[in-house]
């Protein structure tokens, strides 16, 4: 019959251009190498699952699955460039991932630890290492840009039942899902190319209405971009110091519970102050705030085996942020392998610690 | 009561038109109607498909209490008109529908009379109301046999046309209920699946663009405004009127390829409810191509007995026209009000009623002054002709400010240099629309040769069209001019409007290059590589048409359910009540 | 009646109400091809009609008014059958 066989054709013309797309997308991941490693920061994944990296970190944690050992960086748009594959570098024969998420906080932390739970294997229990990359930022309460991310990309394609506050209600089983990721790679990248192009059009429009709109700042600007004047320095204060001026007493809670959750799957976790420029560190109040109660709330975690903490807040100068937060790319490179040297001169595993570890002081 | 997944699910999904819900939905209902038999199991079927289309845009039953409230009673006025045939009563019960329905919908003029107190839910109350009153009206008249209590409960709630229409007349719909339609063939299927497609298109990508405009040119407008800027004032508002009736249009018009294309597919033909309306020559004009079927409507039940009673009274060869006039401007009156329970919808309505007064007017006097032959002359003249379209369509953007604006900013734009804006663009869009409009008429025929077009007309039926010689000719320029100018246009705007600056040479031919992917193949999904497809395939078997039809609707369909997947977060908003 | 009678009878009331002097009407005339017939033309000539027969036409049955001839047989049925309003 004329119809039956129109219809079949409709249907069957639909799967396999839906088939060779996602061939091609697989290969351009494996291309863009993005099969061996999750790294939020790095230009591959920001071309293809956006620079939030909440994409990425629900649909490309293939690369978390293996026995070896692993180090695993979660954080936000502050540790996201610091480069897994300086981490690795400097620890031979352990691999790194990075899973920071622009804009999240702890409570998100717990919610991506959680994510990552869901795909390591049993069998690595008590090889992987979690290193947390902390401000005071982490500990501002609310829903940031990183939570509705998050949100968004886990119930997208209805893989996740719901979000709750700490974890995600998968739909389909466990076993499925580095293959429904897999499989949902074209939509991924149309995805990509629909925000890239309303982003841009969006600069298009202000131009149409003639409103100001400040140039977007390549990577490679960042490095050359002037560090802001005495004016910006006084308006970012103004904008973080709105925030709030305390740190939020249920989020500075949630520390102990995600400490808890993986000092006893036998991992371990390394607590990170990253730098700040002075200026931002001493003229914001919860910042300041921070730095007062930071021994008292870290005392109590530090107690768990297999916690660990790092004081990296003196590492960098005030010419090494473009920003109130961000390091330039050489600089955050540089710091990325002076963390991977420090995480290589952590006690083996099973061996307690209250150890905290000083910074090497060999290097600049 | 522990509520079933199933249950909680038919009842809390909004049924978003690209939500997996839907589409399934439209599919099980496509075939269901094809195959459901003439008789009770037919008419059971749409029962069924209607319930649960209704009962899918409540949270909880209780809510659709009203509503049935509402549409029973009218099955009770049905009654009493068909055996009263008389005309008080008639009267009597029209009013009391209409009295009712305002006071549901919750008029300003009725607040005193306090209504339920609990959320409930009047969706697709207003185009309920007239098909009740379409049926109360004929059948009080006797020119309808009163339809039975279920097929009248089909018609009024029929799911393809609950939410925005098409309004359709018993008597189309009542033989499409009762009878299986006769089974299609792949031409119908592919037409009307390309109609979906257009539609899904339309209201997903142009409506969300258009929408995403709109709402980033309200905050400078009203800045401008505020600051009585009143030349960059005029030039926003006209941008941010013009891309508000775009937006409209693409939705609205959107959704009824949509609804109208599914209704194909299931074997229902639904009115149509556009025509090109932006080939409108006048107002008056403009209502008989947008939203047809409520202009139909209301010049059923208003306009013709409105102007009937004033002609019997005062109707005399001259005064005639005037008397149309004032039908006209109450009609469009009360039509505006429809529209919406705000007073803002009043001015609307000052708006319409003006417009097309003003408009017969012009149409009565003018040949009073410079004769009848000379008039006809002048109005078949291309400029006249430009002219008058681009003052009906900026006529048209400024009246439809009422539906974005809210009482504040409309208080605004009453004081200072408000009118001076608004008088300023209504001349900026005439101008600037009839000199676009003159522009594309000189370069349409070329435009059409170039993509394959053809000079209008049907392409695909058996019109022996000289095919161009060869693939090359009739498919790959089409192509290469859509990809040339796609890549024009993405690359004027990227760089008038300085978007690529900061960006690296790489990452600025990546943009580039991902615009004019975007752009052209938004435009062949739209269909506009469809036309030269048809004519190269029209020399070959007809077997093979079909597959290749087949085939470029699965590549179609793919583009559009992949944007749909992709766009989900961005849900398409459907209008209601309008 | 017969609806050839009334066809003349209705030839005298649009040429009068179109202004049209040399109007010649035929069972096929109409909207299209009958010049100046538009909707609002339309309703003067069925107020004329409705005078001039006694008549009332249904709001349902303004709609179909778009050919002579079935003007002619919608009078005929009007005047011939009780119960038209």
């Amino acid at each position: 019959m004329a119809l039956a066989r129109f219809l079949l054709i409709s249907a069957l013309s639909m799967l396999v251009l839906y088939g060779l797309s996602v061939v091609a997308s697989t290969a351009a991941y494996h291309g863009l190498g993005l099969d061996h490693q999750l790294d939020t920061g790095s230009r591959a994944s920001d071309l293809t699952f956006g620079a939030l990296g909440a994409s990425a970190v629900v649909y490309n944690r293939r690369p978390l699955i293996r026995n070896g050992p692993q180090v695993i960086l979660i954080g936000s748009s502050n540790f996201q460039h610091y480069s897994a594959n300086a981490i690795a570098s400097e620890m031979p024969g352990i691999s790194a991932s990075n899973m920071a998420v622009d804009g999240s906080n702890l409570e998100d932390f717990e919610l991506v630890v959680n994510l990552a739970y869901e795909v390591l294997p049993a069998l690595s229990s008590g090889r992987r290492t979690f290193v947390f990359g902390l401000w005071y930022g982490d500990f501002l309460g609310g829903d940031g840009v990183g939570r509705e991310a998050l949100k968004s990309e886990l119930t997208r394609y209805g893989l996740y039942r719901k979000v709750e506050e700490d974890r995600a209600i998968l739909k389909i089983p466990r076993s499925t899902l580095p293959v429904v990721a897999a499989s949902l790679r074209p939509l991924i990248i149309m995805q990509r190319a629909w925000e890239t192009i309303t982003g841009v059009s969006t600069l298009v429009v202000q131009d149409i209405l003639r409103q100001p709109h400040p140039p977007a700042i390549d990577l490679a600007a960042q490095d050359e971009a002037a560090s802001p004047a005495e004016a910006e320095k006084r308006a970012l204060i103004e904008r973080r110091s709105a925030v709030g001026t305390r740190l939020d007493d249920d989020v500075l809670a949630k520390l102990m519970p995600i400490a808890k959750r993986i000092s006893d799957a036998g991992d371990r976790l390394v607590l990170v102050d990253l730098p700040l420029p002075r200026w931002h560190a001493e003229g914001v109040p919860a910042a300041t705030d921070y730095s007062r109660r930071k021994q008292a709330y870290l005392a109590a975690v530090l107690r768990m085996p297999g916690i660990y903490y790092l004081d990296m807040e003196g590492s960098a100068t005030d010419e090494d942020f473009y920003d109130s937060v961000h390091l330039r790319p050489k600089a955050c490179m540089g710091l990325a392998h002076r963390l991977g040297r420090a995480l290589a001169g952590l006690p083996a595993p099973g061996e307690t610690g209250l150890r905290p570890l000083k910074p090497d002081p060999s290097h600049s | 009561m522990r509520s079933s997944p199933v249950w909680e699910g038919l009842l809390a999904s909004t049924m978003s038109l690209t939500s997996p819900q839907f589409l399934a939905f439209a599919l099980a209902a496509v075939i269901l109607l094809r195959l459901a038999p003439a008789g009770a199991l037919r008419r059971v079927t749409i029962f069924g498909l209607n319930g649960i289309f209704l009962f899918s845009m409540v949270k909880a039953p209780v809510q659709l209490v009203p509503l049935a409230g509402f549409v029973l009673l009218g099955y009770g006025a049905i009654l009493i008109a068909g055996r009263a045939k008389s005309g008080l009563w008639l009267g009597i019960l029209v009013t009391g529908l209409v009295g009712i329905f305002i006071w549901l919908k919750r008029y300003p003029i009725v607040s005193a009379f306090p209504t339920f107190n609990f959320a409930f839910t009047v969706v697709g109350l207003s185009y309920i109301l007239f098909r009740i009153l379409h049926i109360l009206i004929d059948v009080g008249q006797g020119c309808l046999r009163r339809p039975s209590f279920i097929a009248y409960l089909n018609y009024v709630f029929f799911f393809l046309s609950l939410l925005s229409g098409p309004i359709q007349r018993y008597e189309d719909f009542a033989p499409q209920e009762e009878r299986r339609p006769p089974p299609p063939g792949w031409e119908e299927v592919n037409s009307s699946a390309k109609r979906v497609v257009l539609g899904y298109l339309m209201v997903i990508v142009m409506g969300s663009a258009t929408n995403n405009f709109v709402e980033m040119a309200k905050a400078p407008f009203f800045d401008a405004l505020g600051q009585s800027k009143v030349v960059f004032g005029i030039y926003l508002f006209a941008l941010l009127t013009f891309a508000y009736l775009l937006n409209l249009f693409v939705n609205f018009a959107g959704y009824m390829n949509i609804v109208i294309g599914v209704g194909i597919l299931a074997g229902i033909v639904l009115p149509e409810n556009f025509d090109h309306p932006f080939r409108s020559e006048s107002f008056l004009d403009l209502w008989s191509r947008w939203h047809i079927t409520l202009s139909n409507w209301f010049k059923s039940y208003l306009f013709n007995p409105l102007l009937r009673m004033l002609g019997a009274r005062w109707g005399t060869k001259n005064s005639i026209p005037y008397l149309g006039a004032i039908a006209f401007y109450v009609t469009f009156f009360v039509m505006a009000l429809w529209h919406g329970t705000t007073s803002i919808f009043v001015v609307y309505g000052l708006f319409l009623g003006s417009g097309v007064t003003v408009n017969r007017l012009w149409q009565i006097l003018m040949p009073k002054f410079f004769g009848k032959s000379n008039y006809k002359e002048l109005s078949s003249r291309r400029w006249y002709f430009q002219l008058s379209r681009a003052a009906t369509m900026s006529y048209l953007a400024i009246a439809l400010t009422s539906f974005w604006i809210d009482g504040e900013q409309a208080a605004k734009l009453a004081r200072s240099s408000g009118p001076a804006i608004l008088f300023g663009s209504f001349l900026l869009m005439t101008v600037v629309g009839a000199g676009l409009g003159h522009l594309w008429e000189i370069s349409a025929p070329k435009v059409r040769d170039i993509l394959g077009w053809g000079q209008g007309g049907p392409v695909n039926e058996a019109k022996t069209l000289a095919v161009r010689s060869g693939t090359l000719r009739t498919i790959a320029i089409p192509m290469m001019a859509l990809t040339l100018a796609s890549a024009a246009a993405a690359t004027v705007a990227l760089f008038a409007s300085r978007g690529l600056a900061g960006s690296s040479l790489p990452h600025a031919i990546v943009t580039l290059v991902l615009f004019t992917v975007t752009l052209a193949v938004t435009c062949v999904a739209g269909g506009v590589l469809d036309p030269p497809l048809s004519r190269y395939l029209s020399s070959r078997a007809p077997q093979r048409q079909a597959d290749a039809a087949a085939l470029w609707l699965g590549v179609r369909g793919f583009i559009v359910v992949s944007l749909a997947v992709v766009l989900n977060s961005a849900p398409a908003f459907i209008y209601q009540a309008f | 009646m017969r609806s050839s009678d009334i066809i003349e009878d209705l030839q005298t009331i649009f040429s009068d109400v179109l202004d049209l002097p040399d109007l010649r009407l035929t069972a096929e005339s109409n909207a299209s091809n009958v010049e100046g017939w538009d909707s609002l033309a339309h309703i003067n000539l069925v107020v004329a009609i409705e005078k001039r027969y006694k008549i009332k036409f249904a709001l349902a049955e303004l709609r179909s008014l778009n050919n002579v001839g079935e003007m002619a047989d919608l009078i005929v049925k009007k005047t011939s059958s009780p119960g038209a309003q």
